[in-house]
């Protein structure tokens, strides 16, 4: 066996139940996100130690560009925002959408959103218009906090479509949008906020976070999250994580995908840790300079940032000392042994892999600083909780997994406290994501001997780019929109940085030819409309798709063929598909 | 081989790789990601592609540290081109 904490063996399956009663009884039956953020810090000895550190995009050159802010300070600038978001008649349950680039204001916008029991819900700045105005459609976003410069780009020309839309908060507002009704200039409302401490008294079950995730079929999902996740979102930070007061910690991941928003900004707050925001893109020596300069204590990123700052080399990396590093972890896909080994030699830290999903809300599977490393496992499941195999079900009869090596899909019993409470309007899909007392999540896996997972497949199409889910649908639709594709099969295929690249395949319509120009053209339409994190980075045109006979696509034949790889059971394949 | 031709050769990836980016308006002298919208991903398949065209390999570590297309442009212009020894007759 693995060498457990005893955290690990004290925990019982009431442990997350207790934890949210406890908070419960605490509070007087308010349990609110912010509040355990924030506001449990002001009467401690952390009132005034710093929150927010932020790395503006001109550092180094520009050393005098760092900003902090205290606990206390970032109390009183959520006050403002959720003083603000009141006299603009925002209500609890409404919903606050950001599209933004890394700047102290998002968080101070998440947080004073969450303060007043808005529903907060943040986007990914390099989307283009078409997956915004579907997340912001579903969700009926109410408030939108964005840049002048993004919302110029991405939002004005999809305005017509949101009817919901009452409020737009601009930062960097240069006066271009003076036309807008809806424009409001956020630091002009800020700045003549009411300061006065606020919270709406939140129960455990209200709606905090809305977190949009993709699937094989359909439209992007709205994965609903109430304000117990805090429970959860602090806890894991401080097993999974090694979170502790005072840290320094970075997460390298945007807060517009779920891991910036749970261990970007809720849960190092929740620990009193230093959280440290770099406001620029990636640069291997730009990273190495803020691990080394700020002292960074806790460092959580991501397999593809990894291999990205592998092939800047074996000098640059040597070149630095990063002995201060405490713990690094990383999520998004599975953590090559190879890179382990890289970090190993040339930045002499231990990288730890963990698991989970938007879904989930937090951590699940993790190695733990407690735990022997087994490179390219995920680790074992956080204390408390019980994550299980499942080999098959059916009529709600449940086959596990029970023998070591045996594959299963990655099963988690029902109702810890940052569970997923919704499909937003769709219970039925809701629904089909558990069997009995256990949520599916799609995920295939296998455990050995000591209970260490390993990660298996996807048990659906869905494709994984730079740690990021994109469904295969979405991207499709958005193709089969210009006027020359008939219709479209994407897949991700293999690629060394990204982990997976996205391919499409396109017939195209009777009397448009299969030049290179019209593949140009159609990437051209997917790129400005998808935006670039979701476009295809490939375009193969193809005579007809391989479908079954009830006319799906099926894109594990695509790939397989695409891979040399064994194409498997092709007995539903419609007839008229022959080899490629 | 001269920086314009690099540059030719630039504008020819660029068009492969975001053909929605209008490359004659980009300030080459300023950095790339403040004008369009190209990520980490892209910029690395445009370096994989202009090496593919030139022959001349730029490392990575030497990719990193360019702060807009005028350096990578001279760089590249600076180092010997493998086409040029190859086919010296040519």
């Amino acid at each position: 066996m693995g060498s457990a904490k005893p955290f690990q063996n004290i925990v019982g399956k009431e442990f997350w139940s207790n934890e949210v009663t406890q908070l419960m009884h605490d509070n007087h039956g308010v349990v609110n996100i912010c509040q355990e953020a924030i506001d449990r810090h002001l009467t401690g000895p952390l009132r005034h130690a710093v929150a927010i550190r932020y790395i503006d995009p001109s550092w180094p050159k520009n050393p005098q560009s760092i900003q902090e802010m205290t606990y206390q300070e970032l109390a009183t600038e959520s006050y403002k925002m959720a003083n603000a978001l009141k006299s603009l008649g925002v209500k609890k349950g409404d919903v606050l959408f950001t599209l933004s680039p890394r700047i102290p204001e998002l968080y101070i916008a998440a947080m004073g959103a969450l303060r007043m029991g808005v529903v907060f819900s943040p986007l990914f700045s390099a989307f283009g218009p078409e997956p915004i105005l579907a997340r912001m459609k579903k969700g009926k976003g109410k408030i939108l906090f964005s840049s002048a410069s993004l919302f110029r780009k991405k939002v004005l020309p999809i305005l017509g479509s949101l009817p919901f839309l009452e409020h737009i908060l601009l930062i960097d507002d240069d006066g271009s949008l003076e036309d807008i009704k809806k424009a409001i200039n956020f630091r002009d409302l800020i700045r003549t906020a009411d300061p006065s401490p606020i919270l709406e008294p939140t129960s455990p079950d209200d709606v905090a976070l809305l977190h949009f995730t993709s699937g094989t079929t359909g439209e992007p999902k709205g994965a609903v999250h109430v304000h117990q996740a805090v429970v959860y979102h602090k806890i894991s930070g401080r097993f999974a994580l090694d979170l502790r007061p005072q840290d320094v910690f970075w997460c390298t991941a945007d807060p517009g995908w779920v891991t910036g928003t749970s261990y970007g900004i809720i849960s190092p707050l929740c620990n009193g840790a230093t959280l440290l925001i770099d406001g620029a893109e990636f640069n291997p020596a730009r990273w190495y300079e803020i691990l080394k300069t700020f002292k960074v204590d806790v460092w959580y990123t991501a397999p593809t940032a990894m291999r990205m700052l592998m092939r800047a080399g074996d000098d640059l990396a040597k070149s630095y000392n990063f002995s201060h590093v405490r713990f690094v972890a990383s999520v998004g896909e599975p953590l090559n042994p190879e890179v382990i080994e890289w970090a190993q030699e040339n930045l002499h830290l231990s990288l730890h892999d963990n698991w989970w999903q938007t879904e989930t809300g937090g951590i699940i599977i993790c190695n733990d600083s407690g735990l022997d490393l087994r490179p390219g496992s995920m680790g074992r499941p956080v204390p408390g909780l019980e994550v299980a195999l499942i080999k098959a079900h059916q009529g709600g009869k449940i086959t596990f997994a029970t023998e070591p090596g045996e594959q299963g899909e990655i099963a988690i019993r029902k109702n810890w406290p940052s569970m997923f409470k919704g499909y937003l309007d769709n219970p039925e899909r809701y629904a089909k994501s558990f069997v009995g007392d256990w949520y599916l999540s799609g995920d295939v896996a296998k455990r050995d001997n000591d209970g260490y997972f390993w990660f298996v497949g996807r048990q659906d199409d869905v494709i994984k780019t730079s740690g990021h889910l994109i469904g295969p649908f979405e991207v499709e639709s958005i193709l089969m929109e210009h006027p020359a594709v008939l219709e479209s099969a994407v897949i991700g295929i293999p690629d060394p940085v990204a982990g997976e690249m996205i391919k499409a395949f396109v017939v195209l319509k009777k009397g448009f030819a299969s030049t290179q120009e019209q593949k140009l053209n159609i990437l051209s339409h997917a790129r400005i409309h998808l935006g670039v994190a979701i476009a295809p980075r490939e375009i193969q045109f193809i005579d007809n798709l391989p479908k079954t006979r009830s006319g799906k696509i099926m894109r594990r034949l695509l790939k397989a063929r695409e891979l040399g790889l064994p194409e498997g059971d092709l007995s539903t394949l419609e007839s008229n598909y022959g080899a490629p | 081989m001269n920086t314009t031709q690099i540059k030719e050769l630039l504008i020819q990836v660029f068009h492969e790789i975001a053909p929605e980016i209008d490359f004659s308006k980009i300030d080459t002298a300023k950095p790339l990601r403040e004008q369009v919208e190209i990520d980490s991903f892209d910029f690395y398949r445009i370096i994989v592609q202009l090496h593919q065209k030139t022959g001349i390999y730029v490392p990575d570590s030497k990719v990193m540290e360019f702060t807009n297309l005028d350096e990578l442009i001279t760089y590249t212009s600076e180092q010997p081109s493998p086409h040029q020894q190859l086919s010296p007759g040519l």
